[in-house]
Order: structure tokens, then sequence, then C-alpha cells
């Protein structure tokens, strides 16, 4: 099963003005990882939720001080999270990053970090509706 | 038994200790190998280490490297977790002495299937003692159920025999038996296995009082009729933990 919600574009901070944005939350994914403990995942999705804010913290700061190791630690903490989430959108954005980080091609990482913000906006929504949470 | 989970990945980590402890397993986390190292030199027991490989500050492959060139720690069985599921990788792990590899992200089924491998290896067989068969059968299933190696013995001197040959990581035994009790037992295994903890049960409260198998020696005491949670309590309470001499000599209260 695929959750998805179409999100107005007040909530993505602003970007991409006029466009309606959707993201994935497989929760199939992250059930089977769990075993099927529906409550497992909804307190995964809850960490992944207080979490990332510091993550994407850390690699906002390692793109402004061009610090590769920093882009690179940082995207891999939010993939490797968000993959036990089953937020395959965010997982795919935070592979990206990373891979240009390696690649040492940061100006690319930096379009992406914008995209990953709406990724991860739209997943607090999606989450947010299927559990009934709101973020802390 | 308890489980050092090493993962700076909080929502990995957060699975990880949470699967674990829902099967009855005590976790302790760390978010890096130095981390992981700090609570290892202040001496808290750990059975088995599940680390992550790439972290920051120290990864995986120097945490494995760290403890298995130390004395007091190379004995601790270490499980990679890694999201490289390359042969160089794999290969590289178990070189350096990890036990087994899981590749991330994380399932709950595969880290319990890996982790009660190595506990089934790492801990010995589980001894029953005792004279009655439907009592010996009782115990070995309930105990065989959670994965646990068993090997029963319908006397003392039988059991004494086994734990000339075999690995016994527990030795559950009932006092009233013919021929040598379940007191001489234990007389005779602390004096040629003090590392084996050794828990008495029995039905003659009267005869044999918690205190009398505690002051000869005892690590826990059961009375019957007891309660298969009971029995399986003591069971995980004891097992895994013959290297730290305080946790073999943790009383049991009943």
């Amino acid at each position: 099963m695929e959750l998805k919600i179409d999100l107005p574009v007040s909530r993505t901070g602003g970007f991409e003005a006029g466009r309606k944005m959707t993201t994935t939350f497989e929760i199939d994914k992250a059930l089977a990882l769990t075993g099927g403990d529906h409550g497992l995942v909804r307190d995964l999705v809850g960490a992944f939720r207080e979490e990332y804010p510091l993550m994407v913290a850390q690699l906002a700061t390692g793109l402004q001080d061009e610090d590769i190791e920093r882009v690179r630690t940082s995207a891999r903490s939010i993939r490797g999270a968000a993959d036990t989430v089953g937020a395959t959108d965010i997982h795919t954005t935070a592979t990206q990053i990373e891979a240009e980080a390696e690649a040492d091609n940061l100006s690319s990482a930096v379009g992406l970090l914008e995209r990953l913000r709406v990724e991860l906006a739209h997943f607090d929504a999606v989450t947010e509706d299927h559990f009934g949470d709101k973020k802390k | 038994m308890r489980i050092l989970v090493v993962e700076d990945d909080p929502v990995s980590l957060k699975l990880a200790t949470t699967i674990l402890e829902q099967e009855g397993f005590e976790t302790l986390s760390a978010t890096s190998g130095k981390n992981a190292v700090s609570i290892l030199e202040q001496n808290e027991t750990v059975d088995i280490v599940v680390s992550d490989i790439s972290m920051p500050v120290m990864d995986g492959f120097h945490l494995l490297s760290y403890l298995k060139a130390d004395p007091r720690f190379e004995h601790i069985p270490v499980i990679l977790c890694t999201a490289m599921n390359d042969e160089a990788s794999v290969r590289k792990a178990l070189t350096l002495g990890a036990i087994d590899y899981i590749v991330k992200p994380i399932q709950a089924a595969t880290l319990l299937s890996k982790v009660k491998k190595v506990v089934e290896l790492v801990s010995g067989a589980i001894l029953i003692v005792d004279d009655e068969v439907l009592l010996r059968n009782l115990l070995g299933n309930m105990i065989r159920r959670e994965g646990l190696k068993v090997i029963a013995a319908a006397s003392a001197e039988e059991a004494l025999a086994i734990m000339d040959k075999e690995k016994i990581a527990l030795v559950l035994s009932d006092i009233s038996m013919p021929g040598m009790n379940g007191l001489q037992l234990l007389a005779v295994s602390k004096e040629k296995f003090p590392s084996i903890p050794v828990v008495l049960i029995t039905g003659h409260t009267g005869q044999f009082s918690r205190d009398s198998v505690l002051s000869a020696g005892g690590d826990g005491y059961i009375s019957k009729p007891f309660k298969n949670a009971e029995i399986m309590v003591t069971v995980r309470q004891f097992i895994g933990r013959r290297q730290n001499p305080a946790h073999v000599k943790t009383k049991q209260s009943s």
C-alpha cells in the first residue's frame, strides 16, 4: 500500500510555486522491516520526524562550508533512516546527495537539498494524516 | 543476554533495540564505535555486539578490530550491519573476526534469526537433571521452544559425566533424586565447574529451604509447582553471562 497526499504549496515553504507536490510513504515496506508491527512503524516514523531536522541542518551546514565529508555522512544518515521508515523519495534524494558529494559535485547537492526539504514536508503531512499525530 | 547495538542512525537504532527487547534481550545503545568502546570500558557486561559499519569517528571495522585485539573483549561475538552488500565488505568483516553480518536496512526477522544463531553458538546447553522423565521432558520442551539447546540427565551422576564433556551454560536440577541429590550435585559442580550456575528445583520446601540452597552455593531456587515464565526468566538470567562472575553469583528470588 502506498500512501500519497496532495499538498498545497503553502506547506512546502513556497518551493516550486503554483505546483502541487506528492510524496510517498511506503508503509508496507516499513511494516515488512518491523515484522508487521504497526505500532513500531509509528514509533520509528515519530523518531525520524524528530531527528531529521538536525540531520538536514548538518547537511545544510556541510554544503555551506563545502565540507564534503559532512555532506556525505549526513546524507547517509538521512538515507538510512528514510529507508527504514519506507520514505522512498527521501531515500532516493539522500542517496543522490551522497553520490554528488562523493563526486565532489556540491552545486548539484544544493539543488537536491531543496527537493529533500519538500519531500520531508510531504512526508510529515502524509504520516500525520495516516497516524493522526502532530509533529512535536 | 545483553546486546550492545552500535548505530549512528537513530531510526535504525530504535528499530534494532525495540525488536531485540521485544524478544526478551536486554540492550545497550551506542551511537558510534567510540561510544561503544566507552560503554565496554565502564565494565558493562555485553554478550553480543551488533554494529553498523559506516559511522563517523570510529566505524564498525575499527570497532571490531579494537575488540578483537583486547583480551577483555575478544570473546564478544560481533555482528556487523552494512548497506554495502559487496563481497569485499563482507569478506573484510569476517576476516576481522565478525561472527556474521546483516545487510541493511535491518529487518526484524533477519536480525532476530542472526542473533539467535549467535546465542546458540556462544551459549552452552541447559542441563536438566531430574529423575522424573515427565518433568525432564516438560522442562526440556519449554526451553527448546525458546531456541536453546537442552541436554537431559536422569541423575546427578549422569549430569556430572555430561558436564565433563559438554559446554554447559546452566544446570537446572531437581533436589530430591535417588543416589546423589541436587545439593550434593551442587557441591561437586561448584568444586569442579565453579563458573557454571546451578539452579535447584524442588517441591519439598520443608526439607530443603531456599536459604539452604543459596547458602550451599546455589545460584537460584525454584519451587514446584513452577510457572513456565518463571523457568524462562531464570534461564534468560543466566545464559551467556558466564564470563562475568558478578552475574553468576546473582541470587534468584522466588
